[in-house]
């Protein structure tokens, strides 16, 4: 569900700048990302900052940092070492809203980077959307292009890779690219129900294994096929109760693969205004996918024969059952009291747990975000 | 969700009629920001997100 909003949701209107005046305005966030599992822990702080033109111009610059504290031998690697790494990632995004046959449309692209000692990521996108019936329908495409570069750090140990000949885990160099084409429809069907359909076809090929991911003892190191063709369908309904200031919303995804991996993904969310200037966010969502046509649950049951070989957890069949909970505060209640970016500043609060089946065992993601307009 | 949307059709609701599609909660597109990470520990930990320009990480996130 959030790859589907990451894919067609990111903002296409952020504040409103004033065309009247010509005031440029934007917005300042801050988040706190946080991720724990048996093995992994990310700590990563994040800055985002937005400006809007009053001719409807946009952009958007956002930098996050991952801290990632890994006990190696639990993801899968070939050293029992516990090891942190740092992850930059740095996205610059522009858009533009302009009129056509007196139908607004959204032209909205960017760019993001990411850099690791052992891996670089660098994607571009481009995502127009067209508003119909004064806005009441919307329709968006969006095609991105990734492309990756994946090396191999070793943390002690012989800095040797498994099986190939004295392979230095320093000349280990693979790379991966992807091309996902999207199309999303949102439709205002009645006075207090939206909704939204998505579908996301992607091809990905290259290197699709994980280098420190190896079977039958560390002999062999993983191999995944070097094709997948990936396809997602997105649906969300939306209803507001006026009477009790409560959102429903149910969201299903479905997911199937060229590997053999299909999933179900539904969720329901419920939105309580408790006052002008508080909301809480409740949540539920259940997974469940089966396995890659290649996975074995022993990675020792493989044959030196064996075409393509895996160690992944996330390969496996496998149920995820989640519950979060959010909290959001609006700054409103200091207006006439605090400066206007004060009052019109929110701060969200969420914590999610999720009990899965697979090795990767049960997980925590947490996050905190302040923003401030101005 | 199918028969939702069979019922409703495609009637236009004004813009004056969506005064309560407007509020935060309904706003299908406000937690794109808060998405962005926990998509990005999805790609990690799912066998079915992914693709989507969200690749590297660390921890084994291939």
């Amino acid at each position: 569900m959030a790859a589907a909003i990451a894919l067609l949701g990111l903002p296409s209107r952020g504040s409103r700048a004033d065309e009247v005046t010509g005031t440029w305005t934007g917005d300042v966030q801050l988040r706190g990302n946080y991720y724990w599992d048996r093995s992994t822990r990310v700590v990563a702080p994040e800055l985002i900052a937005q400006l809007e033109a009053p001719q409807g111009s946009r952009l958007r610059v956002d930098y996050l940092v991952d801290s990632i504290t890994s006990a190696s031998i639990a993801a899968g690697a070939l050293e029992d070492t516990r090891f942190t790494e740092i992850r930059h990632d740095v996205s610059v995004n522009g858009g533009h809203e302009f009129y056509e046959r007196e139908n607004p449309v959204d032209v909205w692209g960017g760019m993001r980077f990411s850099k690791e000692p052992d891996y670089f990521s660098f994607s571009t996108f481009f995502q127009p959307s067209l508003w119909l019936a004064d806005r009441a329908t919307m329709l968006r495409w969006r095609v991105t292009y990734l492309h990756d570069e994946i090396g191999q750090n070793f943390r002690g140990g012989t800095q040797m890779r498994p099986g190939e000949d004295g392979m230095r885990g320093s000349d280990f160099g693979e790379k991966l690219d992807a091309v996902s084409m999207a199309v999303g429809w949102e439709q205002a069907l009645a006075r207090t129900l939206n909704f939204e359909v998505a579908y996301d076809f992607t091809v990905q090929s290259g290197f699709l294994a994980n280098p420190y991911r190896s079977v039958l003892g560390g002999q062999r190191p993983e191999e995944h096929p070097g094709l997948r063709l990936r396809n997602l369908l997105y649906a969300r309904l939306a209803w507001y109760i006026p009477r009790s200031r409560t959102s429903l919303q149910a969201i299903y995804r479905s997911y199937f693969d060229d590997w053999s991996i299909s999933a179900i993904n539904p969720e329901v969310r419920i939105y309580q205004e408790m006052s002008p200037h508080f909301q809480t966010r409740l949540r539920y969502r259940y997974y469940k996918q089966s396995s890659a046509f290649f996975y074995k649950g022993d990675p020792n049951a493989y044959t030196f024969q064996d075409r393509y070989v895996t160690n992944d957890p996330k390969m496996s069949a496998f149920q995820v059952n989640e519950i979060g909970v959010q909290f959001l505060i609006l700054g409103s209640f200091l207006e006439g009291r605090a400066h206007r970016s004060i009052a019109g500043a929110q701060l969200d609060i969420s914590f999610n747990y999720r009990w899965n089946t697979n090795a990767f065992g049960n997980q925590v993601i947490s996050q905190a975000g302040l923003r401030i307009p101005f | 969700m199918l028969a939702v949307l069979s019922t409703a059709g495609c009637a236009t609701v004004k813009p004056y009629e969506r005064e309560y599609l407007s509020r935060p909660s309904m706003d299908l597109q406000r937690e794109a920001t808060e998405a962005k990470f926990y998509s990005h520990v999805l790609d990690a930990r799912e066998g079915t997100t992914g693709g989507l320009g969200n690749a590297g990480g660390g921890c084994g996130c291939n």
